[in-house]
């Protein structure tokens, strides 16, 4: 049962990884609660979708049409959504739910679970690991998990771009004062974030199930694991990530997968009452 | 002196409009049989005690909490479990509703304490959803996804409309204690702190302010008055269910009642506003009304930027609009 446990563990920890990588890069950066971004989590299918079957085009050229939808839709959030609300955190709570709330609806009402919305799977195949078989595409996605990371990491510690982000995350004023374009930034971490959930959710498609409302729980993992890490640190995202994806594998498995939430939460509220700024309180991106 | 007294005679006279606006709404739909209407009006003043208590919890700890409905469905649990199976009558379960929200109110107050701005609000967003789930795994206590069923009623006199209006009268009652009392706390020496707390903890503290003590209090009792909501709710419907109090779709409408009620008194016209144009859209788009709904109330906001109030308070409409929607002549 270990071996399944550990194995089950690593792949969600990786999907996790990468589902809450976005979600903490925007608030590392903004330092904001953005809840729009629980409607990336429901694109990636539903438009990929739309374009799929729909518009009868190919699947590849379907999930191009989604990204740029996708890049689309964060850019106009933050010229009309962020942008003027950015001071008051307030409204911008109520607005970004509001939108997420109304293309969450719309979607269920185009789209209902009965819809059956699937996709095939890219990679064929299983591959044995231990007592276990593995589907390749699920291999994929922990590789492709741990490389975006890696290469997000780079990104953000070696290129111009991401020291500016690191350094709006930092100190907005004094960035500006040192010549950085902060709206170019934020946009630039809006466009990014999307990434990560978007390609985790393209390659677990296929195994997990699809429906409109299947945002907030993502969000909710997402929000645990930003909050055990510390909020909007990328080091303390990737430790949460592992944490609660054992933990979820663990509880799952020795008692039900109806109390992996609880367990996270539990955890979360250990870990404030003794690091109340999580993992790695660090007031940066990285 | 002459002006305090000036401010004092004009908080009794808002006071006594209030009431009596709010005391005759119930007979005129009492006289013209008007049982959907007074059915709303009641939901509505559900609504608004509970964004009161959600909106003075904000300004006395100092932090958003995006859980309240954690506290609805506990009183609505707590009453309905304890009158199904404890016999007891509503009069009872009220007192079960109120301890309990005084019990977890004092355990999620080291929340406020402990855990920090945005932290805060992450995790009481988390709690009603871990609820919810509960809720399911314990399906034989909760009632899973159809609730707990058959819990008797505050009142049933066999006359539909002279219970919805003595359900009306009660939720008045509870809706006029919620505000002026919670007016009177926020313009007394405890509101002073409260605002205090809202604006800088730490300055509060070093101007020689309990926070800690402040917080728990404001949060202890405000989130009791929510469980009491719970309470009613449960003996109004005489059924509870937590898919209907815990998603985070209820807590929209507690925060667009705040948001566009722009002060303690315009939460009154908010709530019923937010009730009302929910109720007419569902009439006219039916099952569009699932995202209609957040549209209109999206553009009501973006209008909208200091709420009800704000127009009242403005000698002209065009005044109060952002600038994109005036003229510029």
């Amino acid at each position: 049962m270990y071996d399944v446990i550990a194995l089950n563990g690593l792949l969600l920890s990786c999907i996790y990884l990468l589902i809450s990588t976005g979600f903490s890069l925007v608030y590392g950066v903004f330092r904001i609660f953005y809840f729009g971004f629980t409607i990336t989590y429901t694109f990636v299918p539903y438009l990929t979708w739309i374009f799929w079957k729909d518009f009868n085009l190919a699947l590849p050229m379907a999930f191009a049409i989604m990204i740029v939808l996708q890049i689309l839709y964060s850019i106009a959030s933050y010229k009309w959504c962020i942008k003027p609300n950015l001071a008051d955190e307030g409204r911008l709570f109520m607005a970004t739910l509001l939108i997420w709330i109304f293309f969450e609806e719309l979607i269920n009402f185009k789209y209902p679970i009965v819809a059956g919305v699937n996709f095939p799977a890219f990679l064929k195949g299983e591959i044995r690991v231990g007592s276990i078989n593995l589907a390749l595409q699920l291999l994929a996605c922990c590789i492709i998990s741990i490389a975006l990371i890696l290469s997000l990491a780079f990104f953000l510690l070696k290129t111009k771009i991401g020291l500016s982000i690191r350094a709006v995350s930092q100190d907005r004023a004094a960035a500006e004062l040192m010549g950085i374009d902060v709206d170019r930034v934020y946009l630039y971490a809006m466009i990014i974030s999307i990434f990560p959930p978007t390609i985790c959710l393209v390659m677990i498609a296929p195994f997990w199930e699809i429906s409109p409302y299947m945002g907030f729980p993502l969000l909710l993992t997402a929000l645990i694991i930003s909050i055990i890490g510390g909020l909007g640190n990328l080091k303390g995202t990737i430790i949460a990530s592992f944490i609660i994806g054992f933990l979820h594998s663990a509880v799952s498995f020795i008692f039900s997968p109806r109390f992996t939430m609880l367990s996270g939460l539990f955890c979360a509220l250990l870990i404030l009452l003794l690091r109340p700024r999580g993992l790695i309180a660090g007031e940066r991106v990285w | 002196m002459v002006k305090l007294k000036k401010t004092f005679l004009q908080r009794i006279k808002i006071a006594a409009v209030v009431s009596v606006i709010l005391s005759i709404i119930p007979l005129i739909l009492f006289i013209f049989n008007l049982h959907r209407y007074m059915h709303l009006f009641i939901i509505a003043g559900v609504y608004a005690c509970i964004s009161t208590a959600l909106y003075v919890q904000g300004i006395g700890t100092g932090r958003n909490n995006f859980g309240p409905q954690f506290f609805v469905a506990l009183g609505g649990f707590t009453a309905g479990l304890s009158n199904l199976y404890l016999y007891l009558s509503p009069a009872f379960t009220l007192l079960t509703a109120l301890s309990s929200g005084l019990i977890f109110g004092l355990a999620t107050s080291l929340l406020t304490i402990f855990v920090g701005g945005l932290y805060y609000s992450l995790v009481t967003i988390i709690i009603p959803y871990v609820f919810l789930q509960l809720t399911y795994i314990y399906s034989g206590i909760f009632g899973g996804e159809e609730g707990i069923k058959g819990i008797s009623p505050i009142v049933s006199t066999g006359r539909v409309i002279i219970d919805l209006t003595i359900y009306a009268y009660i939720i008045i009652t509870f809706l006029l204690v919620y505000l002026f009392v919670m007016d009177r706390v926020l313009k007394s020496k405890y509101g002073l702190a409260f605002r205090a707390i809202n604006e800088n903890e730490r300055v509060a503290m070093e101007l020689g302010v309990n926070v800690n003590k402040y917080k728990v209090i404001i949060h202890i009792v405000t989130s009791a008055m929510m469980s009491l909501m719970g309470w009613f709710i449960a003996h109004y419907y005489k059924t509870f269910a937590g898919v209907e109090y815990l998603p985070l779709y209820i807590l929209l409408k507690f925060y667009l009642t705040i948001a566009l009620s722009g002060g303690l008194y315009g939460i009154i016209p908010a709530s019923f506003l937010v009730i009302f144009i929910e109720d007419f859209l569902r009439n006219i788009f039916g099952q569009l009304n699932y995202f209609i709904f957040p549209l209109v109330m999206l553009i009501l906001f973006l209008v909208l930027p200091t709420g009800l109030l704000g127009i009242i308070s403005k000698q002209k409409v065009s005044e109060h609009l952002p600038i994109r929607f005036r003229r510029t002549d």
